[in-house]
């Protein structure tokens, strides 16, 4: 239990007692006899509960790969809700932060203090991003009443517009109104959406809505397994945000060597498997075709 | 560095931890963002029934280098390696059993899906629906355009008993519901 303060006398000892390279050094945990078997053991602990988060999420891939298979025409029309700009520049950010992260282990592992600062404080930046692009997005879908199960009530101008089985595309009502009001009274076709009374936005949607196929039944569970899945993964980028928050403190403390780096390593595995999820969850969710 | 480096191998790797070279971490980065790209551009482009496919072959091909490059499962002991492939191979035998078990039924799903939508998936009046939402929406702005008020208040009224599940989830209820009656029967 008090593993850390009782770490260095235990450590001396026991390299006197088998007389070969043992560590004494202050990181080393009194119930490991060498800095490489403790560093093993935190390694092969990482990878175990990296297991677990694999066999946690697959819970939810399970539930999306049944629902895709059974409803396709769901996943096809609702997948319009999500903006894949934004869903590729989250992945960008995510990946760039995946580098910063496999680089901050290299420089610990270097003996780089700078490097490594610099790459912990990029990574969380990152993350910081990544949340802020989610909040953007998550906020937009409680703005048009896009959100899952019962509370999914779309407000007419932002519903998605489809034809043909909903394989074509044809736009957002609210869109599609803001057109046709400009072009019935001689404006550009280009004009923005803001030109007009909301409310003739919406009268307008409700007419386009009503001249094209309607959407299929239980659009609202796309969105309870998009912020279900989301969700989760965001609120593992949180864990990863004070995680690392954690590392960045004591590598300002000057913890970190070429000797010991192993917490460095352990919370990028961790990082890195936030990143794997994403890979899927955006060809998932926003490439759907 | 790379001698002080060695001290922290284990007794079987006598080449020490291994540290990735600048080069492949950045190269490795530049492959996944160019995958990226290139995923994207396919979805926008209609490749049919292979769309899936090619999204999550790219998929594995970035998750592939993430796990042996960027997680050093390249360099690290093989039972780590191991230990990881266990989760994958169990997610994929949960994933797949489940989905050998839908497609049994695929054929009358997919008669559900799209010939025959179930009774009721008709009935919801979609553009009284959205009248309704915009009115909710009207409701909103209720403040500026004060003429507006009475049109949203049944809505708003129909919104603030949210937890009674029978009135508001309604219309999404009923066709599932009948769905799955129909199949029993």
């Amino acid at each position: 239990m008090s593993s850390t303060t009782t770490a260095a006398p235990p450590g001396a000892g026991n390299a006197d007692a088998h007389g070969h390279d043992h560590d004494p050094a202050a990181h080393l945990a009194h119930h490991f006899d060498t800095s490489n078997q403790q560093f093993d053991a935190g390694k092969m602990g990482i990878w175990l509960f990296l297991v677990t988060e694999v066999l946690f999420f697959s819970g939810l891939f399970c539930a999306y790969s049944i629902w895709r298979s059974q409803h396709p025409e769901i996943f096809l029309y609702a997948h319009h809700y999500l903006d894949t700009k934004w869903g590729a520049i989250n992945t960008g950010v995510l990946l760039f932060s995946s580098l910063t992260a496999a680089w901050s282990v290299r420089c610990a592992q270097l003996n780089n203090q700078k490097g490594l600062i610099l790459t912990l404080l990029l990574t969380i930046a990152c993350a910081f991003g990544f949340l802020g692009i989610k909040y953007v997005e998550y906020n937009a879908k409680v703005h048009h009443g896009t959100v899952f199960g019962q509370y999914y009530k779309p407000h007419a101008d932002s519903v998605v517009v489809t034809d043909d089985n909903y394989k074509v595309f044809v736009g957002i009502a609210g869109d599609l109104a803001a057109r046709e009001l400009a072009i019935e009274q001689g404006m550009s076709a280009d004009t923005p959406r803001s030109e007009f009374s909301e409310e003739a936005i919406s009268a307008r949607s409700v007419e386009i809505l009503a001249q094209h196929e309607a959407e299929p039944p239980a659009v609202k569970t796309f969105f309870s397994i998009y912020f279900a899945m989301t969700g989760l993964h965001g609120i593992h980028v949180i864990a990863g945000i004070i995680a690392y928050l954690w590392i960045l403190k004591r590598a300002l403390a000057g913890t970190f060597s070429s000797k010991f780096y192993g917490p460095v390593d352990f919370v990028a595995l961790y990082w890195h498997l936030v990143d794997l999820v994403w890979i899927y969850l955006f060809p998932l969710l926003y490439l759907i075709n | 560095m790379s001698s002080e480096s060695t001290t922290q191998g284990h007794d079987g790797h006598h080449d020490g931890p291994h540290v990735v070279p600048v080069w492949m971490l950045i190269g490795v980065w530049a492959t996944l963002t160019a995958l990226t790209v290139l995923t994207v551009w396919s979805a926008q482009h209609d490749l049919g029934a292979v769309d899936l496919i090619i999204a999550m072959v790219i998929a594995t091909v970035k998750a592939l280098l993430v796990a042996l490059i960027f997680m050093h499962l390249l360099w690290d002991r093989p039972f780590n390696g191991l230990i990881f492939m266990s989760s994958l191979i169990f997610a994929g035998l949960f994933v797949t059993f489940a989905l050998l078990d839908v497609s049994q039924n695929q054929p009358a799903i997919t008669q559900r899906s799209f010939d025959a939508p179930p009774e009721g998936a008709q009935a919801p009046d979609y553009a009284a629906n959205y009248a309704e939402h915009a009115a909710e929406h009207a409701a909103e702005h209720a403040d500026e355009h004060a003429d507006e008020g009475d049109h949203g208040e049944d809505h708003a009224a129909d919104d603030t008993d949210g937890e009674d599940h029978g009135t508001d989830d309604h219309d999404g209820e009923t066709h599932t519901e009948g769905d799955q009656d129909g199949a029993d029967h």
